[in-house]
C-alpha cells in the first residue's frame, strides 16, 4: 500500500482537520478522502491525537484541587498590598516603644538564628539538570515525606 | 532620640544581612560525604548510620536490607574532583562545579572499568542529599548517596 | 462566539473588577480557572505548576486590571497572560525537575470513567488509555513553540488567524507548527 497520497500533501489535510481551507477546498478533500485510504488514515490519526489530548488534560486537571484557589490568591494579593513600602512608611512614623520592641527582636532573632540553622527540608533536595552517560534508561523521584531527590538508572 | 534608635535598627539589619550564611556570596570548599549502600531484598537489615535514609527510601524502594559498605567524607573545593572506588571496577567521581551558600552544583559520573556508564549535573540544597542507583550488585544494587556542606 | 449578554456581563464583570471589588474576583476566578488550567497543562504537563502558574496569573490580573483596555475579550487577555506567564516558568527556581508515572490503574481515574455513557469493554478502555499516556509523553517532546500552537488548537478551539493574534506570529507559521506537531506526534507514536 502507498504511504503518501500523489494528490494531497499532510499540510493541507492537517489544515482540512481544522477548518481552516475555503468551502470550495474543504469540499474537494471531504470527496477526496472517500476514496484515499491514506488521506483517511492520516485525518483520522490526526483527530484521534487532538481527542487523546483533550481527554486526558481534562483527567489530569480535574485531579487538580481548586478548592483553595480562589482563597490563596486574594491572601498573596493581600499579602502584597500589605507590602514593603507601607510597612517601611508606618515603621518610621515616631512611635518609640514600637522601635524598641523591633530593635529586642532583631537581637533575639539574630542570637536563635546563629545558634543553630534548622534544614531547609521544604522543596526537593537536588534538581536535576542534566543526565548522560549509556544508561539504558533513567527515573528520577522525591520522596513524599522529606523530598529527597533519587535518580535511579538502569546500566546497559 | 528617635533617629538615633532608627540609626540602631537600621545598622542592626544590616550587619544581620552581611554576616548571616545564607547571604553569602560563593563559598570556597564543600564537605561532600559519599556512602555507598547494598540494597537488597535479604534478611531485614539497616545499617545504623542509614537509619536516616533508609526510612526515606523505604518509602520508594521495596529492598528489606541497607548495608552502608564504604563511607568517604572530602573537603573539595571548586572543580576539585573525588573519586570513590566502588565494587565491581566502577567508581564514582564527584565534582563541585559552583558553591554558594545556599546550593551547590554538582558534577557527578559513575564509571565502569574507564567508561562512563552514567553522568548528572545537579544542583544540591546546602545541607541535604541526593541518591543514585543502582548498578546490580551481588543479590541487589548499589546505591549513592551524597550530601554536601559548605564550610 | 460571546453572545451581547456575555458582553455585558463581561463589562460589568471587568468595570467591578477594576474597582476592586473582592466578589468580582471571585467569580472571576470560578469562571475561568478552569480554561486557565487546562491551558497551563497543556504547556507544562504538571499539575502542581499548572496550579502555580494559575494562581499567579490570578494576583497578575488582579494587579494590571486597570491596563486591561477592553479592545479584546477578557478570556483572551487572560489566555495570554498565562501562556507567558508558562513559558516564563521555566527560569524560576520553583520548577522541580521531576518525572512523574501515571499508572493507568490509577483508582481515581477509574473513578472518572465510572458512569461514563460509552458501553466500551476493558480492552477498549485499556487501549485508549495507553494511546492517551503515549500521546501525553510525546507531547512532552514537542518544541515549547510547537507544543503552544497545538495546545490553542486542540484545547482551546482557537482558529489559525486567532492563535496568530494571540502569538503574534502569522497565520501561516500557525499552519506550519501545527502540521509539524502532528508530524512529530505520528512519528514518535509508531516508533
Amino acid at each position: 500500500m502507498k504511504k503518501t497520497c500523489t494528490t494531497y500533501d499532510k499540510k493541507i489535510i492537517s489544515e482540512f482537520v481544522d477548518n481552516e481551507l475555503s468551502s470550495e477546498e474543504n469540499k474537494k478533500i471531504s470527496e477526496h478522502i472517500k476514496t484515499c485510504p491514506i488521506c483517511k488514515n492520516i485525518s483520522e490519526e490526526y483527530i484521534q491525537m487532538s481527542n487523546a489530548f483533550v481527554q486526558r488534560t481534562s483527567i489530569e486537571v480535574e485531579k487538580i484541587n481548586t478548592g483553595s484557589l480562589g482563597e490563596n490568591v486574594l491572601k498573596q494579593i493581600k499579602r502584597k498590598e500589605n507590602g514593603f513600602s507601607k510597612k517601611v512608611f508606618d515603621y518610621f512614623s515616631p512611635k518609640l516603644y514600637l522601635k524598641i520592641a523591633s530593635l529586642v527582636a532583631i537581637m533575639v532573632v539574630s542570637l536563635i538564628y546563629f545558634q543553630a540553622q534548622p534544614v531547609n527540608i521544604i522543596g526537593p533536595s537536588a534538581i536535576v539538570n542534566s543526565v548522560d552517560g549509556n544508561a539504558s534508561s533513567i527515573m528520577i523521584l522525591e520522596t513524599e515525606k522529606s523530598k529527597h531527590t533519587i535518580i535511579w538508572f538502569s546500566e546497559t | 532620640m528617635i533617629k538615633i534608635l532608627n540609626m540602631i535598627i537600621i545598622l542592626s539589619v544590616a550587619c544581620w544581612v552581611c554576616l548571616s550564611p545564607n547571604m553569602a556570596t560563593a563559598g570556597d570548599t564543600v564537605k561532600t560525604d559519599v556512602r555507598i549502600i547494598h540494597a537488597s531484598q535479604g534478611p531485614s537489615y539497616i545499617d545504623s548510620k542509614l537509619e536516616d535514609l533508609a526510612a526515606e527510601l523505604g518509602s520508594v524502594f521495596k529492598y528489606t536490607s541497607y548495608r552502608l559498605i564504604k563511607e568517604k567524607s572530602m573537603s573539595l573545593k571548586n572543580n576539585q574532583k573525588g573519586v570513590v572506588t566502588l565494587p565491581g571496577k566502577r567508581s564514582l567521581v564527584v565534582t563541585p562545579i559552583r558553591i554558594s551558600g545556599e546550593k551547590i552544583k554538582y558534577q557527578i559520573g559513575i564509571f565502569k572499568s574507564g567508561d562512563k556508564i552514567f553522568g548528572t549535573q545537579i544542583l544540591l540544597k546546602n545541607k541535604r542529599s541526593i541518591t543514585i542507583g543502582g548498578p546490580k550488585f551481588k543479590d541487589g544494587f548499589l546505591l549513592f548517596n551524597i550530601s554536601g556542606n559548605v564550610l | 462566539m460571546t453572545s451581547n449578554t456575555d458582553n455585558i456581563e463581561e463589562n460589568d464583570l471587568v468595570l467591578r473588577l477594576k474597582q476592586g471589588q473582592e466578589w468580582a474576583f471571585n467569580i472571576l476566578v470560578n469562571k475561568y480557572q478552569n480554561m486557565l488550567l487546562k491551558i497551563a497543562y497543556g504547556i507544562t504537563l504538571d499539575r502542581e505548576e499548572s496550579l502555580e502558574i494559575v494562581q499567579d496569573v490570578f494576583v497578575s490580573v488582579y494587579k494590571n486590571i486597570k491596563t486591561f483596555r477592553q479592545d479584546a475579550s477578557l478570556s483572551g487577555w487572560l489566555r495570554k497572560i498565562t501562556i507567558n506567564t508558562c513559558l516564563n516558568w521555566k527560569r524560576k527556581w520553583k520548577r522541580r525537575f521531576r518525572w512523574s508515572h501515571q499508572s493507568i490503574e490509577a483508582k481515581d481515574e477509574t473513578k472518572l470513567l465510572r458512569g461514563s455513557k460509552d458501553d466500551k469493554n476493558p480492552e477498549t478502555i485499556y487501549r485508549e488509555k495507553q494511546f492517551e499516556q503515549l500521546v501525553m509523553s510525546n507531547i512532552k517532546k514537542l518544541p515549547e513553540k510547537i507544543r503552544v500552537v497545538f495546545v490553542l488548537n486542540t484545547l482551546e478551539g482557537l482558529s489559525y488567524d486567532e492563535i496568530a493574534r494571540h502569538l503574534n506570529i502569522k497565520k501561516g507559521t500557525v499552519s506550519s507548527r501545527l502540521h509539524h506537531a502532528r508530524k512529530l506526534l505520528l512519528e514518535s507514536i509508531k516508533d
